[in-house]
């Protein structure tokens, strides 16, 4: 058979992910179409099954079809289902499109120009290629053992989807990070398992993966073994189906034999960043979440060579999918519009009849410096995401028009956009016209013009800001969500830089409110670096000749005071933090430690001297400060109880709460009305477990969420469902497709995967079950789990008038919901 | 701190209750001028009546607003002041509109017997709310209930893989003690904190008591010190033997915890359906007054 595929195609894809498939299917119904007898096209894959991140999924899990909005375009089909359903759609597709796919063949090297590429591959062949998709996905290639026999088989495997079928067994897990340590941890339950690491400590893992394996090693009762500093020498599979084979290691004292049924090893994978390089192609900057150059057609800047699928930035599947049949389309020469066209003609609402789509997109790029060096793919994907508002002669004839989904919204000229308190989960960006704007209460109102921007003083400190804004007259805004505009932050310097320096610039004006020219201002931001103090680490010691003084720009800092290092103040984004030591004594009389990652924007003592020497009223308004700082602190240095209720609550994570449910035990009755209220509220599920979580004293911190001022959860939300309202509720939206991301991401159990009913709880039914609980339906057989789990979690009753039900059924007022300052003040009385 | 559920809102319903209290003794003493002597059929004493039937109805109304939880008519904290004071003036309220006439048991008697059996119980009720939780969250200074089942759990399996090493009768009393371990039980013994647990002293003999865990552990005590003369594993006994101690505080605190759960709610089982009767026995005397006018 291998001597029947010829080796030059016009088209080579790599990878047989969402988007590989349907390229190649799309390649297929055009080669149909052309009434060609041989594939013009390959698809290879470097596994031996295609959709291999889909595979690694756990058995069952429900796989969403998100974004809702966005219509699939594809000869494989798709929609929402479990992931075997999916995968065995997927499977009969390519069998029925006959697709041309190459297996276990992974992709090395591409060199060559245009219509000449030569497509190396790792075991030593070669292909010639017209042009090149590369639709690898960003899981990269995992890491083989690099021994013989160590290819997939049915004794080695590189992934685990179901612990469960594994029963009685030996089992090597090879490997020290996260998946080797969940995968050994779950096999230990039922099986012998020995965990092989290359090093002498498991430095990669996550702490609570370390303890639990930790534990587990140590355990002498335990079914887990490790072998630290020891590496795999050789491999001999068992001579029948379901016999043992052997393993040997090399350890620090010698070689070891092990008899085992199977070896699963976690070994990571190449990031697929250096495979891209390795090809010529370049990137938007040196960071790590930067993303290769692309033009409109996914053409990267190697001509001949495509990128589409999650590492154009795409990771959804519908979006890869539809990537995948368009940029074949592109290269075939057809002229067809990208399949969120219809998308964008929407959210540009025909402001600019004279204009195409990609010209009003090239104009908008243009105006004011900030787009300058996104990428028209980028800009693409960010207008999608994000809402026009106008008003005045813009909106005229809106009225008139029909409602579409995502179509720019009117405001009223002078209408509120942001009051001061408000939490930003907006970025907006002047198209045309101005907005007003007042930078803090009290400040006088000035101009946002074209080009220019607001909203970066919350991209990444997650507190809530002092500005107030004002919709101008004749005005143009892109409305960009918090998410996205720091995605494209954390992929591109130039516009990083830009944000960065208006923060500072805005930051300052608002430490030194008044009197202080805006050029003045500018000068002293241009020049202050920002250091960046990891959670741990100290900004300064109790004692130092101070001559520093930081501006907190995001993250929370802790003061600490005397040999016992007792907490006595915290201080968050927008405070200062050592001022004293430049303002009266000249030693710190503190330590400052850093509790979360703190961004700190460094001024030194010359500089800001200087800039209070000439402002008498500055100096006033900053020693008043510093005044109510010195007698917090001292209130609590002196009063031992509320330092420790301090340090209680920093350490459970309240510095960084905006909102989080207190329980005064003194008051609590047990009667778990808090609970039934949530969950008579939510679906029945209830989103705090009042029971559990920890106390000290009087204060007990139920399991719930925190409403953090940078949300844990919201880091890694595939389909952008975690959101935040002005008044920093952080909540979950529909379209959340259950990937437990978030879950995995909270530090304080607040989120559960649930199988969400619908089932409503009368009075009278609770009356009969006065007593009944609602708990997740986390423990229910796997054969019996509904379909569809979703993450929920508390929204702070968003959705319910009057505000938290937890507290309103609170029948003797335990329940409490409190932000990091108000606890601070309930602790001082 | 957070006000108490007396003081809500600045003791608003301690203010009602003194406005109230105060007009309704003197619409009670205005009747003294009256040719008629004071009774519950002037119309002072109607007056009184239907006051307080109102608020009867009124306070029986916070089982249901609790229960509402998307209601927006105040906080149930609030509802639950108000309960209380104006509880509390329910009582006042019913002596005066009866003026005590009280020697003769029927409907109208059994009215105001109910109303103050409600009270009392409420005012229990409300005696405990505010002391038990205090007491409870004493008793949880260090973990809580899940967590000290969980500590339980691994207690006993360590137990019961140590004494794997073992033989005799120890065994059998280890063994017993952990399966004859007693946590709950009946309403009253949750309520008084008795401990019923049990063990054995050899495979044929009979349980004897093992309270508050002293029975064993005095006897793994007297066995300790001849382990060795009678081939016993000192090591894995004396391990044991400070496993039962652990295990002895453990349950101390839970059974606190379960009895102090008790305490919160067995005011609850007289106080509901005391009001269930009371709101019947209005109606008939309410009915019955005007029936035979």
């Amino acid at each position: 058979m291998q001597a029947a595929i010829k080796d030059s195609y016009d088209l080579v894809i790599v990878g047989a992910g969402p988007a590989g498939l349907s390229a190649a299917a799309r390649a297929a119904e055009i080669d149909r179409e052309a009434g060609l007898q041989q594939p013009s096209y390959v698809l290879l894959e470097s596994a031996d099954a295609i959709a291999q991140t889909i595979q690694a999924y756990q058995v069952g899990k429900h796989v969403m079809d998100e974004p809702s909005f966005l219509n699939l375009r594809s000869p494989i089909g798709f929609s929402a289902g479990k992931r075997e359903d999916v995968l065995m759609r997927w499977d009969t597709d390519v069998d029925a499109q006959n697709l041309n796919i190459r297996y276990a063949c992974e992709v090395t090297e591409v060199s060559g120009v245009k219509g000449d590429f030569e497509v190396r591959l790792a075991n030593g062949g070669s292909i010639i290629a017209g042009a090149v998709i590369v639709a690898a996905g960003t899981q990269g290639n995992l890491r083989h053992i690099g021994v013989t026999h160590d290819e997939p088989s049915e004794f080695v495997c590189y992934s685990l989807a179901d612990p469960r079928i594994i029963n009685d067994k030996h089992v090597i897990v090879i490997g020290a990070g996260d998946s080797a340590i969940e995968n050994a941890l779950a096999l230990q339950e039922r099986n012998n398992v020995y965990i092989v690491n290359r090093r002498s400590e498991f430095s990669r893992a996550k702490s609570g993966n370390l303890n639990a394996v930790l534990g587990s090693i140590n355990d002498a009762r335990s079914t887990l073994d490790c072998y630290y500093d020891s590496s795999v020498k050789s491999i001999s599979p068992p001579e029948r189906s379901g016999e043992m084979g052997e393993v040997t290691l090399t350890t620090a004292t010698g070689e070891v034999s092990i008899a085992c049924h199977l070896v699963i090893a976690r070994l990571g994978s190449t990031p697929p960043r250096a495979r891209l390089e390795r090809m010529g192609l370049s990137f938007s900057s040196p960071l790590p979440t930067a993303l290769p150059d692309l033009d409109k057609r996914y053409q990267a800047s190697v001509p001949g060579i495509y990128v589409v699928g999650g590492l154009s930035g795409y990771p959804l599947i519908k979006q890869a999918m539809n990537q995948g049949q368009d940029v074949v389309d592109f290269i075939a020469g057809n002229d067809v519009e990208p399949a969120d066209h219809e998308l964008l003609v929407a959210r540009l609402g025909g402001l600019y009849p004279e204009k195409t789509v990609d010209e009003t997109l090239d104009f908008f790029c243009s105006r004011g410096a900030l787009f300058e060096s996104v990428s028209p793919i980028g800009f693409r994907e960010l207008m999608i995401e994000s809402r026009l508002a106008i008003s005045g002669s813009w909106a005229r004839g809106e009225s008139g028009r029909d409602y579409i989904d995502g179509a720019p919204t009117a405001i009223a000229g002078g209408h509120h956009i942001l009051d001061a308190g408000d939490f930003v989960e907006k970025f907006y960006v002047v198209m045309e016209g101005n907005l007003k704007i007042r930078p803090y209460p009290g400040a006088p109102w000035s101009q946002v013009g074209v080009g220019q921007f607001f909203g970066e003083s919350c991209l990444f400190a997650g507190r809530s800001q002092d500005a107030s804004v004002r919709m101008g007259d004749d005005c143009v805004v892109i409305q960009i969500p918090r998410r996205i505009l720091i995605k494209l932050a954390l992929s591109n310097t130039a516009v990083r830089k830009q944000l960065d320096d208006a923060f500072v610039f805005n930051l300052l004006k608002v430490t030194f409110k008044p009197k202080i020219e805006d050029d003045q201002l500018r000068l002293i931001a241009g020049d202050c670096p920002t250091k960046v103090f990891e959670a741990g680490n100290r900004l300064f010691e109790e004692g130092d000749h101070g001559d520093v003084l930081y501006v907190l720009r995001a993250g929370t800092v802790n003061l600490l005071q005397g040999l016992q290092q007792q907490l006595v103040a915290d201080q968050y984004a927008g405070e200062l933090v050592g001022q004293l030591s430049l303002m009266g004594h000249p030693r710190r009389m503190y330590s400052a430690l850093a509790m979360t990652r703190a961004e700190c924007v460094e001024i030194d003592g010359q500089k800001f001297r200087a800039l209070l020497s000439g402002n008498p009223e500055i100096r006033a308004a900053l020693e008043k400060d510093l005044t109510v700082l010195l007698q917090e602190t001292n209130t609590l240095y002196t009063h031992r109880a509320s330092a420790a209720a301090m340090n209680f609550l920093m350490q459970n994570g309240l510095g960084e709460a905006t909102d989080a449910l207190i329980i005064d035990s003194s008051k609590c009755v047990g009667c778990d009305q808090c609970e039934v209220a949530c969950a008579s509220t939510h679906g029945g599920v209830s989103r705090l477990k009042r029971a559990q979580g920890p106390s000290l004293g009087r204060f007990h911190i139920p399991t719930a969420c925190r409403h953090c001022e940078t949300p844990h959860c919201m880091k890694d939300c595939p389909p952008d469902a975690i959101r935040r309202t002005q008044t920093g509720a952080v909540y979950i939206q529909d379209n959340c497709i259950g990937c437990g991301n978030c879950e995995a991401n909270c530090p304080y159990g607040a989120i559960d995967l649930v199988a969400m009913s619908n089932q409503k709880n009368g009075l009278w039914n609770q009356l009969v079950t006065a007593t009944q609980r609602f708990l997740p339906s986390n423990d229910i057989a796997p054969q019996e789990v509904p379909a569809i789990k979703l993450a929920v979690k508390c929204d702070a009753c968003t959705t319910v008038a009057g505000g938290p039900a937890c507290v309103r059924a609170c029948p003797t007022g335990a329940a409490l919901r409190l932000g990091s300052g108000e606890l601070l003040e309930m602790i001082g009385e | 701190m957070h006000e108490s559920l007396l003081a809500w809102k600045n003791y608003r319903y301690l203010k009602w209750f003194v406005v109230l209290f105060v007009i309704s003794v003197a619409v009670f003493v205005s009747q003294f001028s009256n040719a008629a002597p004071v009774s519950g059929g002037t119309w002072q004493g109607y007056m009184l009546g239907t006051v307080g039937a109102l608020l009867i109805v009124l306070l029986a109304f916070l089982g249901i607003r609790k229960r509402r939880y998307r209601s927006r008519l105040g906080r149930v904290e609030g509802w639950a002041s108000a309960h209380i004071y104006l509880g509390i003036l329910v009582i006042f309220l019913s002596a005066m509109h009866s003026a005590l006439e009280l020697q003769s048991l029927n409907v109208h008697t059994l009215a105001f017997w109910l109303t103050f059996g409600v009270v009392v119980s409420g005012i229990f009720g409300l005696y405990v709310y505010l002391h038990v939780p205090i007491l409870m969250s004493g008793n949880q200074s260090s973990g809580y209930p899940d967590l000290w089942f969980e500590e339980l759990k691994e207690l006993d399996q360590r137990i019961l893989d140590t004494t794997a090493g073992l033989r005799g009768e120890v065994v059998t009393q280890i063994l017993s003690a952990l399966r004859g371990t007693e946590l709950g039980g009946s309403k009253a013994d949750q309520l008084f904190g008795r401990d019923r647990s049990k063990f054995l002293l050899s495979p044929l003999s009979r349980w004897k008591k093992n309270t508050d865990q002293r029975p064993i552990i005095i006897c793994l005590s007297e066995t300790l010190p001849v382990a060795q003369r009678k081939g016993i594993n000192a090591e894995s006994l004396a391990e044991i033997f400070e496993f039962f101690g652990r295990r002895q505080q453990l349950l101390r605190r839970l059974r606190k915890d379960v009895q102090y759960r008790a305490i919160l709610k067995i005011w609850l089982y007289f106080h509901v359906p005391l009001t269930f009767a009371l709101l019947v026995a209005l109606a008939v005397h309410i009915f019955v007054i005007f029936y035979y006018w």
